[in-house]
């Protein structure tokens, strides 16, 4: 808004007047809608708005601006109207001069109180501004509408596709109002019916007025933007804007903000009912608001914590790779596999059930005293394969002893087996313990884990050679079954039975070294309570690794009772 | 299949299949694995009892591991009657001759044939390995004969070395690939009872099975 020194202006010219009416009618507005504080009047108006608009103003009672505005209102309205009305009859090209002539009167009668008004500014003549405008209206009618300027000459052609182009702006304008004002008027009475609001007609009536009026005015403004954006893009831009601003601006605040305070009042009550609604069951909006804090606040923790978080992620991601590849080292099933017991054991199985089959099959073929004696003799290999509590009622072998017992046993089969690789793991693993216990001894630091792995390590290893070596004693006594010997089965079972006992009662030993060793690695660790599950293990290992051995002597009995029954055979 | 989670995938193998290698004693059989497994080569070794047994991952397509469990038979005649009962439960195997050794390849028949009575399921996948092939100047066997041999009976053939190295991947890969693109068109599948393929093994999560402790798998080459 341009602000004026010379304010004798105001009164002789009608847009002056509208001008300060307009502002007059925006304080009203803004004093009537938060009526509720206001008591004050015309004093605080002044006050309210500014040093610009003073003393005058002071002489017109509150009703008289308005009377003002609304016959300010009723001369916007006209004009439209006529501009509407020149339109409409200018479809003609006969009519273009009548449009021009209409048009350059439009913004003469204007420019002069203009000039009074915006006294500060620099001014183009009106001549030449009115010719920039045709200029390019001119260019914006050769973008827009080719088939007109196709028609008509280039000089008069402006009239013929402004008029289209007026009336298009004007049907689009006034529709888009209207639209936004049922838009307005419907979004009320939702919000009316949703909150039950008692109905205010005086809102609706304003409503519509505003809408009214934005529709007038929205027009004006839609021209005069389109003509004030080219000619301000031009050197005489200030000069144009003065000249507009008298004849829009004014019309422009008004319509603006009357609108903007009927929808302000409009959402007022509705954010009124809104914070009544919330504030409800949380007076002074405090738990909301200190929800929405914390909903902030961990945003912004978040935030920084993201990367710290991934950087711990990948770090412990690190360390468990890591501590899989070290229980790997000291997993007993895969390290057991990883020896080939478990290919061993499940050949051994592949022989067993054979010649479970072939027992079966020849007990089934016979009859009488053959089946009797057979019988007899399978039973006495059964119970020769029937192992004490060794758990219990073992008495441990020293390191020699095991070996003595082995090289026996294995001897006795007298298939050729020898205990090399028993006795190679044997020698390794007390080896190992007994320089681990001396480092012990000698208070120096011994990984728990490391013995731990050593120790799962030689369990795994020493049972997968057990099963081997039962394995192995299995293929030669099936195989030497045909040439036919001198050594009994059942000698061979009570061989066998010794042999897994030997075995067990070593895998018992070692347990309870590594166990020892573990218990005092344990008195120097920080954490002492981390070595009691490596201890756990080592023992539950053990016991896996005794059933292991166990279960592969068992494997061997059908096939000693075929061989038993081939020896009888062959007797016969 | 699903990863077990927190294992990355190369530790798991899609499946397992069961190999065995059969041919006469002295052809190089134990040698030709020790040389694929281990990646060690050795002049002079012991005669197999009965069967050792051999492991080794392969990835037989791109992401697909396959652990082959291989079975390393006694190749002397009085082991025939043992290793016969482990035919059983393999999906394939190696007809293994030394190609220095008229007779050796005179019994890949024989070797055939026991193979066809003593396999369970129909198909199995055999190939033709003419060993030891670094002896070119000792050669008793044509590279054609073998060829022709293999050809008749619809399997592949190649010539190995496990002092050279020559072909010992390859081979492997060859059979193992063939297999699985049997599994994979379900020509072969997982049975109950019998295990020449099994599948997957997924080892528990705080566990790893990638490859054997302290066995150098790619020396060859």
């Amino acid at each position: 808004m341009s602000s004026s020194d010379e304010e004798g202006a105001y009164e002789s010219a009608d847009e002056g007047a509208t001008l300060v009416a307009t502002e007059t009618e925006v304080q009203i507005k803004k004093k009537t809608d938060s009526a509720a504080e206001s008591g004050k009047t015309v004093g605080s108006k002044n006050t309210d708005k500014g040093p610009s608009h003073d003393v005058k103003q002071n002489n017109r009672t509150d009703s008289e601006s308005e009377k003002k505005t609304v016959e300010e209102a009723e001369n916007e309205m006209k004009t439209v109207d006529e501009m509407d009305n020149v339109n409409k009859s200018s479809d003609a090209t006969g009519k273009n001069d009548e449009l021009e002539k209409d048009e350059k009167k439009d913004t003469l009668d204007m420019k002069e109180p203009a000039d009074n008004v915006i006294t500060n500014e620099e001014r183009a003549p009106p001549l030449s501004t009115e010719q920039k405008i045709h200029n390019t209206l001119d260019t914006l009618a050769d973008n827009e509408s080719v088939s007109d300027t196709c028609t008509s000459a280039a000089s008069s052609s402006w009239g013929g596709w402004g008029s289209s182009w007026l009336s298009t702006a004007t049907a689009s304008v006034s529709s888009f109002t209207q639209k936004a004002g049922e838009s307005l008027t419907t979004m009320m009475e939702n919000v009316e019916a949703q909150m039950g609001v008692p109905a205010p007609e005086d809102i609706i009536e304003e409503n519509k007025d505003h809408v009214q009026e934005s529709k007038m005015s929205d027009e004006q403004k839609d021209v005069r933007s389109k003509e004030a954006d080219p000619s301000s893009g031009s050197s005489s831009g200030d000069g144009d804007g003065g000249f507009f601003a008298a004849f829009g601006v004014t019309a422009i605040t008004s319509v603006v903000e009357r609108t903007v305070t009927g929808g302000i009042e409009a959402l007022e009550k509705i954010g009124k009912k809104t914070m009544d609604v919330l504030q409800e069951s949380d007076p002074g909006l405090r738990k909301k608001r200190k929800y929405f804090k914390e909903v902030t606040m961990g945003d912004k923790v978040n935030l920084s914590m993201l990367l710290r978080e991934a950087k711990e992620e990948a770090e412990r991601q690190n360390k468990e790779q890591h501590e899989e590849e070290e229980q790997k080292k000291a997993h007993f099933g895969l390290l057991f596999d990883e020896y080939q017991g478990l290919a061993h054991l499940e050949a051994l199985e592949m022989l067993s059930n054979q010649s479970e089959n072939k027992v079966q099959t020849v007990l089934g073929s016979l009859s009488g005293d053959d089946l009797e004696s057979l019988k007899t003799e399978l039973i006495e290999i059964k119970d020769a394969f029937h192992l004490d509590d060794i758990d219990e009622n073992q008495e441990q072998l020293s390191d020699e002893e095991f070996v003595h017992a082995i090289t026996e046993h294995l001897f006795s089969l007298s298939i050729g087996a020898t205990p090399d690789k028993l006795k190679q793991i044997q020698t390794k693993a007390h080896d190992w313990l007994t320089l681990c216990t001396k480092d012990l001894e000698e208070k120096q630091k011994r990984e728990p884990k490391d013995i731990h792995m050593v120790a799962i390590q030689t369990l795994a290893e020493l049972t997968a050679k057990s099963i081997e070596q039962f394995h192995k004693a299995s293929e030669l006594m099936l195989l030497q079954q045909v040439k036919g010997q001198e050594k009994k089965p059942i000698e061979r079972a009570m061989s066998l039975s010794k042999l897994t006992s030997a075995l067990c009662s070593e895998v018992a030993v070692l347990s309870t070294k590594f166990g020892e060793c573990l218990n005092i690695s344990a008195e120097w660790c920080e954490n002492p309570s981390t070595v009691n599950p490596f201890i756990t293990n080592v023992y539950l290992e053990a016991s896996n690794s005794a059933s292991y051995i166990q279960d592969a002597f068992q494997l061997v009995l059908p096939i000693l009772q075929i061989v038993a029954m081939e020896t009888q055979n062959a007797k016969h | 299949m699903m990863d077990p989670p927190g294992l990355p995938p190369e530790v798991i193998w899609e499946y397992q299949f069961r190999l065995i290698l059969i041919g006469d004693s002295t052809v190089g059989k134990s040698s030709l694995l020790r040389r694929f497994c281990d990646g060690k080569f050795v002049e002079f070794s012991d005669p197999t009892v009965g069967v050792d047994f051999f492991a080794r991952l392969l990835e037989v397509s791109p992401g697909i591991r396959v652990k082959l469990q291989l079975w390393d038979t006694a190749g002397q005649e009085r082991f025939r009657s043992i290793t016969t009962s482990y035919y059983r439960n393999s999906v394939g195997g190696m007809l293994v001759y030394d190609i220095g050794n008229r007779a050796s390849f005179e019994h890949l028949q024989d070797w055939l044939e026991e193979a066809f009575e003593n396999v369970n399921p129909d198909k199995i996948v055999f190939m033709v390995i003419g060993h030891k092939a670094d002896i070119e100047d000792q050669r008793q066997v044509l590279r054609e004969e073998g060829e022709k041999f293999a050809q008749a009976y619809g399997m592949k053939y190649m010539e190995t070395s496990a002092k050279t190295c020559q072909n010992v991947e390859e081979a492997f890969k060859s059979i193992s690939h063939d297999i699985y693109t049997m599994v994979k068109s379900g020509q072969l599948a997982v049975r109950e009872g019998w295990d020449g393929v099994k599948s997957g093994f997924f080892p528990r999560h705080t566990l790893h099975l990638q490859e054997p402790r302290g066995e150098p798998h790619k020396v060859c080459c």
